[in-house]
């Protein structure tokens, strides 16, 4: 597998694609040059064939020459040497005429060369009709043979040198041609040589581009993430080479920063809510306690008075007054005390019981108040001030029009887990659009109510959501207008209880 | 990275283009060129000689295409030696050249020499025919003659000269002709048309005959001699028989010169384009022309015939035309085709 991925990385690595395009280019280059260097060969071999007739021309009038100058010195000195020269350069002409066309063409270098051939045959007859006229003396059979052999010369050179002349002037029309056509196939090897660097040029760049594009989008990519931007494209891998494996490796990474940035940030979210409901838990509790502030300095100062006031009506024996001012200094304190922590159950229902026993002296006892609660739940813990702004509400605006027949129950049940508190009266009672109003907490009380002890029902419920974490724990019922309220709570308390 | 491919291989493409085109224009360069080795020539299985008596005339252009017309059709190549400016060689001179080069057949314009019909003789020793044209030479070897015997020419010319005598005069004739095409014939020509002309003239017409070859072995004599006897005006004769093409042409161009037009009547030989046009002015009264083409034909046909037969007619004849100025136009359109 390893050696597999190894083998394909060199098939695609970048040094093969670099190396295989300039070898590519390269052998494209060698072969125009090569086709041209071919055509030029051409050429040459052309004008090499053009001039080589007639370089066999003057090759067979030299042997010609050499010929007829031994059969004269043979002639003239008889000697050995000359003959055996003869006959050296008969044969030497013989081979050359050979070369000669012996056809009847139609063209009229062929025919000359026809010509010329047939009158060597018949000239070297006549030689050899000489010589042996000669070798045998027969003086005026070789003179006579010599002089028609001699005429045979003449007309031979003569049709030579025509035949050179024709050849010639043909050769020089051939020459022109080949110099004009490889002047043109100068330029157009120059041009061809400029389109072939151009396109070379061009597939290098573009080669070098195809390989070098992914690198530039891999390091932009690479500094926009380094300036924080992790919200980039995945890089597609375009080839499989190292750049390839380095774009997967980085795509494979940016994943797994983005999916650990994630969880973080998941984290960090959590966080963030805890603290907000910390900071929200707070605030109402200071938005209660702001309530307070007025009344808070009152009641310090109001429970010593009244403190100071129930031992003026103890000394002057004044019981019932001194009761009075003894709850209500109790009342206060607990206010003032229990605001900012949660207290026990029996605390809230003793404040109950303060507020309702104050309400009852200023009312002259109208309210009727009926408390259920039961056995042995006094040390549940609960939030502070949840019970008695319910009861005031029942007050204030429940029976506060019908005190004579108007009645408050709380009634305080532990069932299985929770604790099923229930503060009703059957007084004026609510629309639903009422309780609508007062559960979304719209109905808030602005507090300068003269009977209220500024705490809203808005309040409670924020207070109790807060506290437990969980909505609906505070219900609000009723039949309609003049059928009274009920106000039902319910408070997970086992832990606390235990606890 | 197929946008690139594409373009590569349409770049590649473009430069095989390029090549190739460079390529066929540089064959079809060395196809031009012809080495002269008789590449895609046709070949023939007979070589004939003709030797013609000047040096590119019209007259002679049109024998030998006639002669190779017909020759090709035999399988035969015709190949033409014309005297030459730069050379010094005489007919004999080819004719020895001729029989060296063992052609198959000789065709020639006697001269009626001596040494040509030593020369006729040996060809035909070597098995080589010879057929006379135009002017014959009856003594020699020569296995045929084509052209016009010289009674049949005597009297056309005679025809001609007849009406130019002058009534109640004597008209000088003068018969030029050169010595190249001047033979035995030639006389015998002359002998015809004075025989002729004594027997046809009217009785008050009297005629003074006399003739002259001009000895036109050297180059530009012809036209000198001619213009010599319009120089000399006392001896201008009052008809010209021209029996030569080029003396015809040299008659027609001294008669402007010399501002001897209507004192002098011409009668030429052949149309050449001068010729046709100096009958179309009226300048030469006629002119007598054998058909060319006949000729060529003719003494090839006497020639094959020789060869596969072993003999042939020894003599051809050829129809012969007189052009005048009402004819000249159909001549003017065959002159130029």
């Amino acid at each position: 597998m390893r050696e597999q991925k190894e083998s394909l990385s060199m098939q695609n690595s970048i040094q093969t694609r670099l190396s295989a395009a300039m070898v590519l280019v390269m052998i494209f280059v060698v072969c125009i040059n090569f086709f041209i260097f071919e055509q030029i060969h051409m050429g040459v071999d052309r004008i090499d064939a053009v001039f080589s007739s007639n370089t066999a021309i003057n090759d067979l009038s030299e042997s010609l020459n050499k010929l007829e100058g031994t059969v004269y010195e043979y002639l003239n000195t008889k000697g050995s040497k000359a003959l055996e020269n003869y006959y050296r350069y008969e044969q030497d002409y013989r081979q050359l005429l050979d070369g000669l066309n012996d056809r009847n063409v139609d063209s009229e270098v062929k025919m000359l060369e026809k010509n010329i051939r047939k009158m060597s045959e018949s000239y070297l007859d006549q030689t050899n009709e000489t010589v042996q006229a000669k070798r045998g003396r027969n003086i005026e059979k070789y003179k006579s043979s010599y002089e028609k052999e001699l005429q045979l010369y003449e007309y031979i050179n003569s049709y030579i040198y025509k035949l050179n002349n024709l050849r010639f002037r043909t050769n020089s029309a051939n020459y022109q041609i080949l110099l004009s056509s490889m002047d043109v196939l100068y330029r157009l090897a120059l041009v061809v040589i400029f389109i072939v660097a151009a396109v070379g040029v061009v597939i290098i760049l573009l080669v070098v581009r195809s390989m070098i594009r992914p690198l530039t989008q891999l390091s932009n990519t690479a500094h926009e993430v380094a300036m924080g931007n992790l919200d980039v494209p995945v890089l597609p891998v375009v080839c499989e080479d190292e750049v390839g494996v380095v774009t997967r490796s980085f795509n494979q990474m940016l994943d797994s920063i983005r999916i650990h940035i994630a969880q973080q940030r998941e984290s960090m979210e959590k966080q963030a809510q805890m603290k907000e409901r910390e900071l929200l838990m707070e605030t109402h509790l200071k938005e209660a306690q702001l309530k307070y502030l007025q009344a808070q300095i009152n009641p310090h100062f109001l429970f010593n008075c009244l403190n100071a006031g129930a031992q003026l009506a103890m000394l002057e024996d004044a019981e019932r007054t001194g009761i009075f001012l003894e709850k209500m200094a109790d009342f206060f304190r607990y206010n003032v005390r229990k605001m900012e922590d949660d207290a026990m159950l029996f605390e809230e229902v003793e404040a109950v019981d303060n507020y309702i026993y104050i309400l009852n002296v200023r009312f002259a006892g109208d309210i009727h108040y009926e408390k259920d609660v039961d056995e042995g739940i006094g040390d549940f813990r609960i939030p502070s001030m949840i019970l008695q702004p319910l009861v005031e509400n029942a007050v204030q605006h429940g029976i506060h029009d019908c005190m004579e027949t108007g009645k408050i129950k709380m009634s305080i049940h532990k069932a299985g887990e929770d604790l099923e508190i229930t503060v009703s009266d059957n007084g004026a009672g609510m629309t639903p659009e009422m309780i609508q109003s007062v559960m979304a907490g719209r109905a808030r009380n602005n507090g300068e109510d003269r009977y209220s002890t500024g705490i809203a029902v808005g309040n409670v419920i924020d207070r109790l959501e807060l506290y437990y974490k969980q909505k609906g724990l505070l219900i609000i019922e009723s039949d309609g207008l003049g059928k009274g309220t009920s106000v039902h709570i319910t408070l997970p308390v086992e832990n606390e209880g235990e606890e | 990275m197929k946008k690139s491919t594409l373009t590569v291989f349409f770049v590649l493409a473009g430069c095989m283009l390029f090549l190739s085109g460079i390529w066929i224009y540089f064959q079809k360069t060395l196809d031009q060129v012809d080495l002269g080795e008789g590449e895609g020539a046709a070949g023939y299985e007979k070589h004939y000689l003709m030797i013609s008596g000047e040096e590119n005339t019209l007259m002679w252009d049109s024998i030998y295409e006639s002669a190779s017309e017909a020759a090709r059709d035999a399988d035969a190549y015709v190949e033409l030696i014309a005297p030459q400016r730069e050379s010094t060689y005489t007919k004999a001179d080819y004719l020895r050249i001729g029989i060296a080069s063992k052609v198959d057949g000789i065709i020639l314009e006697a001269d009626g020499s001596a040494e040509e019909q030593e020369l006729i003789q040996e060809a035909m020793d070597q098995n080589i025919p010879v057929v006379t044209v135009l002017t014959d030479d009856s003594s020699s070897a020569r296995i045929s003659f084509v052209g016009l015997n010289s009674y049949q020419l005597g009297n056309a010319y005679t025809e001609q000269i007849l009406g130019l005598l002058k009534e109640h005069e004597t008209t000088q004739v003068l018969l030029l002709s050169n010595s190249q095409s001047k033979t035995q014939e030639t006389n015998l020509v002359y002998y015809q048309i004075k025989k002729e002309l004594e027997e046809k003239k009217q009785g008050y017409q009297s005629v003074n005959i006399s003739e002259y070859s001009i000895d036109n072995s050297s180059d530009f004599d012809t036209e000198e001699f001619v213009r010599d006897i319009f120089v000399n005006g006392n001896t201008l004769p009052d008809v010209l028989v021209c029996m030569d093409e080029v003396v015809t042409e040299c008659v027609y161009q001294a008669l402007i010169d010399y501002n001897q037009v209507g004192n002098v009547d011409v009668v030429g030989f052949y149309y050449s384009d001068v010729i046709l046009d100096a009958i179309s002015k009226g300048i030469i009264s006629s002119a007598i022309a054998l058909d060319m083409e006949e000729i060529g034909r003719y003494s090839i046909n006497a020639l094959e015939e020789y060869s596969s037969l072993g003999h042939t007619s020894s003599y051809y004849s050829v129809g012969q035309n007189v052009i005048t100025r009402k004819n000249v136009g159909t001549y003017r359109t065959g002159a130029n085709q």
